[in-house]
């Protein structure tokens, strides 16, 4: 399935946020979407959500990639939850922009290899500056 | 014999709260989830378990019914334990089956209809109120309190706001 779809599934109206932020950059995206989990809401609640979005678009013959933020919170549970349906393969944690703009702007089509190469550039990102990165 | 450290209502279960707060200090080594539909979820059951177990936390996943003929066994071995149950009838039948429980605190439990907000994550039902009295009424300290370092509210306050 080379055909994707994307779901991101944070705490609270962060990936929801993240999406419209990334879109500030490459522009309108059609096939990412938020869900995000406030306070009192029922994580059952959640989970049924997303699989409802995973059922349609594994219907559709699309497969869905899931980017959750922290590994072992709430969202993240249900995100490893759906890798017990039909059409999700992988989940990505730790989501950010630098992740998700890699991903929407590679032509990669496999997703494994996909989602390595945002992996790895999430993790060239992550830089600590002073002054001497400036005045060399 | 083993120590139980916490025992907590909370529908979300094992998440951030319970991981970065209560796992750590007073010993805690042991995470027991007690949620019968879990512990019948192999594939839930090991989302737990590889997620949050580490060198310092084992985590286990019971029915109630088992976790209950654990403790008769061997009274959780050498586990500094915390148990975490998704509701407050779960709790009330690990009490009354005789497993030592002192305090008992509410951490989570998603809004429903008729429910109020006590604190900004438990939303309490008159009905569950009133389980909560019985529990009480068995010398159990019952506390709302959703990390160590938030505000803990006192059963007799939340019942006021219901």
């Amino acid at each position: 399935m080379a055909e994707r779809n994307f779901l991101v599934i944070t705490h609270g109206e962060f990936g929801i946020e993240l999406i419209k932020s990334v879109e500030m950059i490459i522009g309108s995206q059609d096939h990412v979407k938020g869900l995000g989990l406030r306070p009192g809401e029922s994580v059952d609640n959640l989970k049924q959500l997303a699989i409802e979005l995973v059922e349609k678009n594994t219907s559709e013959g699309r497969e869905t990639v899931v980017f959750c933020d922290i590994l072992g919170g709430s969202p993240s549970n249900v995100g490893l939850f759906l890798l017990s349906k039909e059409g999700v393969n992988y989940v990505a944690t730790g989501v950010n922009m630098t992740m998700l703009i890699s991903i929407l702007t590679s032509g990669e089509e496999d997703t494994l290899t996909l989602l390595e190469e945002a992996k790895q550039e999430v993790e060239e990102g992550l830089r600590l500056i002073d002054l001497s990165f400036i005045k060399k | 014999m083993g120590v139980i450290n916490l025992v907590r209502v909370d529908d979300r279960l094992i998440h951030g709260q319970v991981m970065t707060k209560w796992s750590k200090g007073m010993g805690t080594n042991a995470l027991y989830v007690i949620d019968d539909e879990t512990a019948a979820d192999e594939f839930m059951k090991d989302i737990y378990i590889s997620t949050n177990s580490s060198a310092g936390l084992k985590i286990k996943v019971f029915s109630v019914d088992e976790v209950i003929e654990e403790w008769n066994k061997d009274q959780f071995g050498s586990d500094k334990v915390i148990l975490l149950l998704k509701t407050i009838a779960n709790a009330k039948k690990l009490i009354e089956s005789g497993v030592p429980v002192r305090q008992l605190n509410i951490g989570g439990i998603a809004k429903k209809a008729n429910s109020t907000f006590v604190i900004s994550t438990v939303g309490l039902t008159k009905a569950d109120g009133d389980l909560l009295k019985e529990i009480a009424d068995k010398s159990i300290e019952v506390y709302f309190q959703i990390v160590p370092d938030t505000k803990k509210v006192t059963l007799a306050e939340a019942l006021k706001q219901l």
